[in-house]
């Protein structure tokens, strides 16, 4: 019996330790710091929310500003948004300016719960290596139901329920007097 | 007798059956089980995170939600437990040849009878409740305790009628009560289940499905419906969910035509 027990309890603590993940496997990403990529000639350096926290079905518009990361002014680029890796829009035909920037905007309605922006930018129809930005947003979702429509669902219940009980001393007394 | 005197009998009659029943459901512990649940399900997510030392959810909604993923697997457990046997049970035990020739009316026994079957199943949806607002409290504080956790609580109540209703109708058609209790439970749990999660599959929404409603009592909640149970798809990956309105008449019209399909059939049986 307790030879059954001690196997018993060293079989649990085997596959505890199967499933539960191990510090060291936990902390393998920890390595020294990888060197920052370089930028490209233009990136997005900076996005803003017009309403940062947004109900569920509102418009609010998105603002990336991209950077000129150059000296020469750069033409013919396209600002990509992207909802959690799905295109929403792009503003195409844009010129910046040699170490300057520029807005550009976005409208979206907010579907609800976790999303996440982001703004690629595309020169001669070419995707810029390390030129996105991305930014996350909770969507409050829009409140679901009432109190009112249960609570008389339940009432109308219970008030069938007990008609239904007395029907037949009301459909006896109709038919006794006819 | 006069004609309020009538109803008055009646009313007495089914007073009496649900008491009677109720009774029975003390003494035959079938109320201690379904309170033991009540009470041993929701202190899973109180007592499981800390023993592994993990966080609770970061909202008290969060955990509200998680936490009632698995109230329709309660409240179908319970519905067969309570429901079960309510009409089938006299016909298998022959109780019936004492009870039904009574001066009572047949429809205030079963009347009685489905009513001690919603009561009891109520005060163990409301203990549940109670659990999670007394964990939402000592975890996040009572004033955290979300006012859509009452929204909930409703349709939990509504969606009991109508599994009590489906139980209760299998009951009035079945010989044994074993067999109501399991095909209704089945039902629910897995038949009706699966033809919903088949149906999301083909993008058709299966709003005419009681267990799809069954989704309301957390989707109020604001969160995203997950988990074990009726209405609860794993990995199906469909975003069709049901409307408020629709599912809370869904369910009260399951309730409402199941209960009255059961004293019709129950009101037409016959010891043998």
């Amino acid at each position: 019996m307790l030879r059954k027990l001690v196997i018993s309890i060293v079989c649990v603590l085997i596959s505890l330790s199967v499933i539960l993940p191990s510090p060291a496997i936990a902390k393998q990403d920890d390595g020294d710091p990888k060197p920052a990529p370089e930028r490209p000639p233009v990136f997005v350096e900076r996005i803003n929310f017009s309403n940062g926290n947004p109900n569920e079905d509102d418009k609010i518009v998105i603002y990336g500003t991209l950077r000129n990361n150059e000296s020469r002014d750069i033409s013919n680029i396209t600002a990509v948004f992207l909802i959690d890796g799905k295109e929403i829009g792009n503003v195409s035909g844009l010129k910046i300016e040699g170490n300057g920037s520029l807005v550009v905007e976005q409208t979206w309605q907010a579907k609800k719960y976790n999303h996440t922006i982001s703004i690629l930018v595309k020169m001669n129809g070419q995707i810029l290596r390390d030129s996105q930005l991305s930014k996350g947003i909770y969507v409050e979702p829009a409140p679901i139901g009432d109190f009112t429509t249960p609570i008389l669902l339940l009432a109308l219940l219970l008030l069938m329920i007990f008609l239904t009980g007395v029907s037949p001393s009301i459909v006896e007394r109709i038919v006794n007097r006819r | 007798m006069s004609f309020l005197g009538d109803i008055t009998t009646d009313l007495r009659d089914i007073f009496r059956t649900t008491g009677f029943e109720m009774l029975k459901h003390i003494r035959q512990r079938r109320i201690l089980i379904a309170v033991s649940i009540a009470i041993v399900l929701p202190l899973i997510f109180y007592a499981i995170p800390p023993l592994f030392g993990m966080d609770y959810s970061s909202t008290a909604l969060d955990f509200a939600s998680s936490n009632l993923n698995f109230i329709t697997l309660f409240i179908v457990i319970s519905g067969a437990i309570f429901a079960g046997d309510a009409v089938s049970g006299e016909f298998e035990r022959k109780t019936g040849l004492l009870l039904f020739p009574t001066p009572q009316k047949h429809t205030s026994i079963y009347i009685g009878k489905y009513l001690a079957a919603i009561l009891t199943l109520f005060s163990g949806v409301t203990i549940y409740y109670l659990m999670i607002i007394w964990e939402i409290g000592t975890i996040y504080g009572f004033s955290d305790i979300p006012s859509e956790l009452g929204k909930s609580y409703l349709v939990a109540l509504l969606y009991s009628t109508s599994v009590i209703g489906v139980i209760f109708f299998f009951s009035s058609i079945m010989k044994r009560a074993i067999t109501s209790s399991l095909v209704g439970f089945f039902i629910l749990m897995m038949i009706l289940p699966i033809i919903t999660s088949v149906l999301k599959t083909v993008s058709v929404d299966p709003w005419f499905i009681v267990t799809n409603g069954a989704d309301l009592i957390t989707n109020v909640l604001g969160q995203s419906a997950g988990g074990f149970g009726p209405g609860k798809e794993i990995g199906t990956g469909n975003t069709i969910t049901p409307d408020f309105d629709v599912g809370v008449l869904v369910i009260f019209g399951y309730a409402l035509s199941l209960f009255w399909a059961s004293l019709i059939f129950a009101n037409r049986r016959k010891m043998e």
